[in-house]
C-alpha cells in the first residue's frame, strides 16, 4: 500500500498531504490515545496535541519520517511511538498533570510524596528515598520505603488510568522486598556486582535480560526485537544470565548457596 | 543445573530454561503442575526469582531522563520491529542498555502494537516507492504544477489512490475549480449507500463544515461563510456498510465573489 500522503508532502502540498495522512491514520491515533484514556475530553485534547506537533515547523516530523521511507517498514509503528510519547508527555506536563492528582488523592501523605517523586518527577526509587529523608523528614528504613513504594505502585496503577500511570514511572520494585532490600549502600554494591556478572554476556543477551526481567516485556516481543528465532532463545539466555548473577552474588557472599 | 535436576531422579523435569517464564510470573499449567510436585524444580524456581529480584532491585537507581543521546522515534520503531541493520544495531543496543527511558518506550510500543484494538490499523507496510520511480516523479510533477488559482480548463488531479475496496466511491460534481458562488455541494450517487458524509476544508486543511445526509446534494448553510478568492477543498464519503466508508477524491474550488 502506498503512503499516499508522502507524494504531496514532497511536492509542496502539505495541507493535502495532511488531509490524506489524517484520513488514513486518524483511527490508529485515536486508538493509541484510547489505550491510555477513554475520557472524551482528554482524548480530544491529546489528539489535538498530536496533530499540532506533527504539523509543527512545516510538518518537520513527518518530513523526517518520510526521509526514512523504506518499502517494508511499517509506518504505523513509528506513528505509535510518536503518539505514545506525546500522550505520556501531555499527561506528565501542564495540561494532563492537572487531571492526575485524583489518582493519588486517596493515598496517605507518604505515598503521595512517593507518587510525586517517582511518577511526576521521574526520580529513581533510590533518589525518592533520599529525598523523602532529606526534604520531607521521613524516618523510614529503606525496606519500609520499598514496601510503601510497592503499595503506591499498586494503588496508582489499579484504577482505570492504571496503564497510563504505569507509563510515567520505572517498573515497580520486586514483590518480595524483604528478601532483597538492604540499605542503598548495599544495593549500590550489589548493582556493581550484577553489572560485572552481566558483562560476560553479549550486549544483545544483556538487553534481553533487561527487557524481559526488569522491564517485563513479553518474551515474544523481546525475541522479535533482538532477532532471536523464538521465545525459547529468550528463556535460554535469561536462564544463563540469572544463573551467572546468582553465582556472582554467592561468590561475594550476598546470597548463600541453599538459602532459599 | 540440568545435571543436578537429572541426578535428583526427576527424569521428566522440564529443561531448566523452561522454568524461566513460570518463575517470572508466566508459564503454562504443565510447568506449574510439575513445579508443585517437584522440590528440585521448585527450588530452582526460587533461585531464579531471587536472582531476578536482585536485578530488579538494582534497577531502583535507574532514572528515566531524556538525554541528547536518546534514540529517535524511527530507531525505536525499527528496533521493536527487529529491522535494524547490523551497523545501526550496535549503538542502539548499547544505548538501550543504559537508558531506562528508551527501554520504557520500547516496551510501551510493543504493548501498543499488541493491543487488539489497534491491530487492524498497525503493521501496514510502508511503500512510498513501491510504485515505479518514474510514475512517482510524474505524480510529483503534476502536484507541483497543479494550478493554485481557479482554472475551468484544468480540473484538479486525483490525489488519493483508489480505495482498496471494490466499492464505488462517490464523485464530487460541484463545486470544482473556480465558481461564481456556492449554494450547494453535489456529488454522484453510490449504489446501496446508506448515507453520505461531506467535509469542507479551508486552505489550511482545517475542517470548516461537516454534514451527513442521505441525499446526493446538500445546501451550504449561511453559517459557513466562504471567503472570496480563498481556496477550499471538499470531499464526500459514502457509507456502504457499517463503519465502512468509501471516500471521494479531495476536490479544490475557489469562490469568485461573495455569497
Amino acid at each position: 500500500m502506498v503512503e499516499s500522503w508522502i507524494a504531496p508532502l514532497v511536492a509542496g502540498r502539505p495541507e493535502i498531504a495532511w488531509d490524506l495522512f489524517i484520513e488514513r491514520y486518524r483511527r490508529l491515533i485515536f486508538g493509541a490515545i484510547r489505550h491510555y484514556t477513554v475520557e472524551h475530553d482528554e482524548v480530544m485534547d491529546v489528539f489535538a496535541r498530536v496533530c499540532e506537533t506533527l504539523r509543527k515547523d512545516d510538518f518537520a516530523r513527518l518530513r523526517r519520517c518520510a526521509a526514512h521511507a523504506d518499502p517494508d517498514r511499517p509506518f504505523s509503528t513509528w506513528l505509535v511511538v510518536v503518539v505514545h510519547n506525546l500522550t505520556v508527555d501531555w499527561f506528565r506536563h501542564r495540561d494532563g498533570r492537572r487531571r492526575l492528582p485524583a489518582v493519588a488523592a486517596t493515598l496517605p501523605p507518604l505515598r503521595k510524596r512517593i507518587f510525586e517523586y517517582v511518577f511526576f518527577q521521574q526520580r529513581s526509587h533510590a533518589e525518592a528515598y533520599e529525598l523523602l529523608r532529606s526534604r520531607d523528614g521521613a524516618t523510614c528504613s529503606f525496606s519500609e520505603f520499598l514496601k510503601e513504594l510497592s503499595a503506591t505502585y499498586r494503588a496508582a496503577t489499579a484504577g482505570p488510568r492504571g496503564g497510563l500511570v504505569a507509563e510515567l514511572a520505572l517498573p515497580p520494585p520486586p514483590a518480595n522486598v524483604d528478601e532483597v532490600a538492604g540499605d542503598p549502600a548495599i544495593l549500590a554494591e550489589q548493582r556493581t556486582i550484577l553489572t560485572q556478572a552481566l558483562e560476560s554476556l553479549s550486549p544483545d543477551d544483556r538487553l534481553a535480560v533487561q527487557l524481559y526481567v526488569v522491564d517485563e516485556m513479553p518474551a515474544e516481543q523481546v525475541a522479535r526485537a533482538l532477532g532471536y528465532p523464538s521465545v525459547k532463545t529468550v528463556y535460554n539466555r535469561v536462564y544463563r544470565a540469572l544463573a551467572a548473577l546468582r553465582a556472582s552474588l554467592e561468590r561475594v557472599g550476598i546470597k548463600e548457596e541453599g538459602d532459599v | 543445573m540440568r545435571e543436578a535436576i537429572a541426578r535428583a531422579g526427576h527424569l521428566t523435569c522440564p529443561a531448566p530454561e523452561s522454568l524461566v517464564p513460570f518463575a517470572l510470573g508466566g508459564g503454562d499449567h504443565t510447568i506449574a503442575r510439575h513445579v508443585e510436585r517437584c522440590p528440585t524444580c521448585r527450588a530452582e524456581v526460587e533461585r531464579l526469582r531471587e536472582a531476578a529480584d536482585s536485578l530488579r532491585m538494582a534497577a531502583s537507581a535507574d532514572r528515566r531522563i531524556e538525554t541528547p543521546d536518546c534514540l529517535e522515534e524511527t530507531a525505536i520503531a525499527d528496533f521493536v520491529e527487529g529491522r535494524l541493520a547490523p551497523e545501526a544495531r550496535t549503538p542502539v543496543v548499547a544505548h538501550l542498555l543504559t537508558c531506562a527511558r528508551c527501554r520504557s518506550l520500547v516496551r510501551a510500543t510493543g504493548r501498543l502494537l499488541a493491543d487488539p484494538a489497534l491491530t487492524p490499523d498497525v503493521r501496514r507496510p510502508w511503500r512510498r516507492w513501491s510504485v515505479p520511480l518514474g510514475l512517482a516523479a510524474a505524480a510529483a510533477l503534476v502536484l507541483a504544477f497543479w494550478p493554485s488559482s481557479g482554472d475551468h480548463r484544468s480540473p484538479p488531479p486525483e490525489l488519493r489512490e483508489r480505495p482498496l475496496t471494490s466499492t464505488l466511491a462517490p464523485s464530487p460534481i460541484a463545486p470544482r475549480a473556480s465558481v461564481g458562488q456556492v449554494d450547494r455541494l453535489v456529488w454522484s450517487s453510490v449504489p446501496h449507500a446508506e448515507r453520505y458524509r461531506v467535509r469542507l476544508y479551508d486552505g489550511a486543511g482545517s475542517a470548516v463544515w461537516t454534514v451527513e445526509t442521505a441525499d446526493t446534494s446538500v445546501a451550504l448553510p449561511d453559517s459557513v461563510g466562504l471567503t472570496p478568492r480563498a481556496t477550499y477543498f471538499w470531499k464526500v464519503e459514502a457509507q456502504t456498510e457499517w463503519r465502512r466508508w468509501a471516500a471521494s477524491d479531495l476536490v479544490e474550488f475557489r469562490v469568485g465573489s461573495p455569497r
